[in-house]
């Protein structure tokens, strides 16, 4: 062979397989980024950082479940019961409000008309004024943006050959069907819940000796996160119902609060976030501190914060019945009350209780 | 801009192979430069733009003054100017801080530190332009063409990570009518040889990478004797395939455009004696450091005492090179111990088993390179010291949960009637893969050894080699939730 042939047998051999590389990948598109599943393969739907965006993009639905692990145990069966829309679930653990709120805007960008949105608000970013981004540098931009260019780090991707797309042929060869949305980002089953998994005297947070407190500025940045993550999009999108939730985070999460001497500064924080909320007329927030047999039972969570299926359904059921909601009315009366609580409680007998 | 990128690969590359030998076909050899040089620049100014600056500045400069050099008698003014602001531009970007905490260490000073970013590949640029300075002060210049000095510094291939190009290996190539024209010869060379190099970087050294940060990402109480030599062998090979991966692909890069760039490495880890390993490693720093600095500072013309201090020296100012922190120049030193070492004990050394020359080599590279890899001096002794005082065979935690296991677990599942422990079988996959990368490393022959031949397997072993590393520039992160 000559050196002429041996450069047209390469770059041609080359063009050839990444093309079909390419053909393969856009054609089973595991990540929906292009389409909604095929009909004839069965899709194994289990990685929330990638599969979330194709979600949004192209399934069909007027309803979405968002937030972070608070609500990866929802069933989307059973808010389609309560509600009356099709939902899909995109949750994603761990994430901050800037993230969720990046998953959401896909929602509104896709050709769904979204009638109606359930989120969580968690407590673990609520006096985070730097907007920390907690998939930073690995969040896939490429997948929420619309450059086509990009897209090459989807199609030519090691991960999406050898484990993504051949859980695919796998999955509909091994005769299962398609991940449901209720069992998508769910991680109840097996799941081992009881404070004698979690609460041990000798991991206890030490008791701060610094009283931390929200300056003026602080105030003023989670206000405006609050704004910017929360109620710029139901102020873009006046025609959908937002349900926010505060979730019940346990009161052994609390504990914590309470050494690091922080629950004033969250209960502040939880105060300014939601006079921001009120900003929008289509936000209606829900707080579950207040379902003080679920905050204060650890039988149902399996460690400070996350709580079992059951809770998420018993959430869905609160919220479709509208309890638990605050209002411009009681708001601070509902979160005092809460501050008076999480302050008073004794936190030493619950861990007396579990030896 | 990253060869192992996707920007680089499918866009920088092949527009600036078809605008350079384009221009050159329609005899426009001028813009053909300007292309390269244009195209160069976008390379180096897509990490950040602001470093263009810098570069841009540091060409103009050194241009002028070997320009005055010629043109005016004060040869040496224009020599120590040339000096000052290439060593000053080095220091301030790479050195200053390191100068004032240590300054503030030494005095308990509280002076501020300025948090300069070091701009890329200004060790590599600076010491080509520094050769150059001192070439054109000694006569041994021409008098080229700014574009023609400005591609030489510029030409993305070996701008940011070299190898360290002098002014008269390019240059005259740059103004070659014959080199203008798509050569076959050439360009298959350079698809083989960059096709190996990315192989290297992206297969090879970035799997490395994985269990050396995941290694070092913990505490230093973490390592045990059998992590510590673990992180030890993968990072000497990391740090081999890395580097050596790079320059490969800038030589091939070089064919592709029908330049011949200087070979860079030339299988180190085969050399029996230190002297050796610096023969194959890094060679063209080697090369600058023995022109320049032992030879600048007398060489082997000043007795036997100044002999060694200059060859000591080369090693110092290598160790220095090599970046900021006391752990480079320990490395250095090291380096320069054992190097004058060997000299002063040549002759029984030689007599020595060729085996046992080569076992003392890279065992002693394998030490001194934990040095090199350590945040702090404390870190690198502690570390080898666990390696020396071997605590038992555990391989430890995290590392042995968060890496080890789920990349054995099949094999686990395989061996499990023989009821071998975890931590066996975890040890026994690092001896069998670094036994395989050893004898891989030591026996098979360079790619720069061998004459290239355009043949079916080396077509093949250049589809797959790109394949294989196009596809794992992408990966998923396996990012994993702890705080669930």
């Amino acid at each position: 062979m000559n050196a002429k042939k041996f450069t047209t047998l390469v770059l041609s051999l080359l063009g050839l397989a990444l093309a079909a590389i390419a053909a393969l990948v856009i054609i089973v598109d595991p990540l929906f980024h292009y389409h909604a599943p095929l009909s004839f393969l069965e899709y194994k739907i289990d990685n929330a950082l990638y599969q979330n965006n194709g979600i949004l993009r192209n399934f069909d639905y007027d309803a979405v479940i968002v937030g972070t692990s608070m609500s990866q145990n929802f069933k989307t069966s059973q808010a389609e019961e309560l509600f009356g829309y099709d939902f899909v679930k995109v949750p994603l653990a761990g994430a901050n409000y800037v993230e969720t709120d990046e998953i959401l805007s896909q929602a509104f960008e896709s050709d769904n008309d979204v009638q109606f949105v359930i989120r969580n608000i968690d407590y673990s970013w609520m006096d985070d004024t730097e907007n920390t981004r907690y998939y930073a540098g690995i969040w896939p931009e490429y997948l929420y943006d619309d450059n086509i260019f990009n897209d090459i780090s989807y199609l030519f991707s090691r991960d999406v050959l050898i484990r993504i797309l051949r859980d695919v042929f796998l999955y509909t060869w091994q005769g299962n069907e398609t991940t449901t949305l209720d069992e998508y980002n769910n991680w109840d089953e097996g799941t081992l819940y009881g404070a004698e998994y979690f609460l041990f005297e000798d991991a206890r947070v030490e008791i701060a000796e610094e009283t931390p407190t929200l300056t003026e500025e602080d105030a003023a940045i989670i206000s405006q996160h609050a704004y910017e993550n929360f109620v710029q999009v139901a102020i873009d999108n006046p025609d959908t119902t937002f349900y926010l939730f505060y979730p019940p985070y346990s009161v052994a999460y609390w504990d914590i609060l309470d050494r690091t001497q922080k629950i004033d500064v969250i209960i502040d924080a939880k105060i300014l976030i939601t006079e921001e909320l009120f900003k929008a007329d289509n936000i209606r927030v829900f707080s579950f501190d207040t379902a003080r047999e679920i905050v204060t039972n650890l039988d149902l969570y399996r460690d400070y914060a996350h709580y079992n299926g059951e809770t998420n359904e018993f959430i869905l059921d609160a919220l479709s019945q509208e309890l638990y909601e605050i209002t411009e009315e009681n708001y601070l009366e509902v979160i005092e009350a809460d501050r008076e609580f999480y302050l008073n409680y004794d936190y030493d007998a619950m861990y007396a209780a579990v030896e | 801009m990253l060869f192992n990128s996707y920007i680089f690969l499918f866009l920088m590359l092949p527009l600036t192979l078809a605008l350079y030998y384009g221009l050159n076909k329609i005899r426009q050899p001028k813009l053909a430069l300007i292309s390269l040089l244009g195209m160069s620049l976008w390379f180096y100014g897509y990490f950040n733009p602001s470093y263009l600056i810098i570069l841009c500045s540091s060409i103009l400069i050194n241009w002028f003054l070997s320009l005055g050099m010629r043109k005016y008698a004060i040869k040496k003014f224009f020599l120590s100017l040339g000096l000052i602001f290439n060593i000053g531009l080095i220091f301030y970007f790479k050195y200053f801080d390191f100068f004032i905490n240590n300054l503030n260490t030494l005095f308990s000073g509280n002076l501020p530190l300025m948090n300069i970013l070091l701009p890329l590949g200004i060790s590599f640029f600076t010491f080509q332009q520094i050769s150059y300075i001192i070439d054109s002060y000694h006569g041994k210049t021409d008098a080229y063409h700014f574009l023609e000095y400005a591609v030489f510094v510029a030409f993305f291939p070996q701008l940011i990570a070299g190898p360290i190009v002098l002014h008269d290996e390019l240059i005259p190539q740059l103004s070659d009518e014959t080199k203008k024209h798509f050569d076959f010869e050439y360009f298959s060379k350079g698809l083989y040889i960059f096709s190996i190099g990315l192989f290297k970087k992206v297969i090879v050294a970035d799997s490395l990478a994985i269990i050396v940060s995941s290694l070092w990402g913990g505490a230093e109480s973490d390592f045990t004797s059998m992590s510590a030599w673990i992180a030890a062998l993968s990072y000497t090979f990391q740090l081999y395939y890395d580097f050596s991966g790079y320059s490969d692909m800038a030589i091939g890069l070089g064919c592709m455009f029908n330049f011949t760039l200087p070979i860079n490495f030339n299988s180190p880890y085969k050399a029996c004696s230190i002297s050796e390993f610096w023969e194959r490693w890094h060679i063209t720093l080697s090369r600058f450091l023995r022109q320049y600095v032992y030879f600048g500072l007398g060489g082997s013309r000043k007795g036997k005492v100044r002999t060694y201090i200059n060859f000591f020296m080369v090693f110092f100012v290598s160790g220095l090179w090599h970046g900021a922190n006391w752990t480079f120049i320990v490395w250095g030193i090291l380096q320069g111990i054992a190097n004058t070492l060997e000299k002063f004990l040549h002759t029984p050394l030689e007599k020595l088993p060729r085996f046992i020359r080569w076992v003392f080599t890279f065992g002693f590279f394998i030490f001194s390179v934990m040095i090199f890899r350590a945040d702090s001096l404390t870190q690198g002794f502690t570390i080898i010291k666990k390696m020396i005082f071997i605590d038992g065979f555990s391989i430890g935690e995290p590392f042995m949960t968060d890496y080890v296991l789920p990349k054995i677990t099949p094999l686990l599942t395989l061996l499990s009637p023989l009821q071998i422990s975890d931590n066996t079988i975890g040890l026994l996959c690092f001896a069998v893969v670094f036994f395989c990368i050893t004898l891989f490393t030591v026996k098979v022959p360079n790619i720069h050894e061998k004459e290239f031949k355009p043949t079916y397997l080396n077509a093949f072993i250049t589809v797959a080699a790109c394949i294989a590393s196009i596809v794992s520039l992408s990966t998923f992160s396996t990012f994993l939730y702890f705080n669930f």
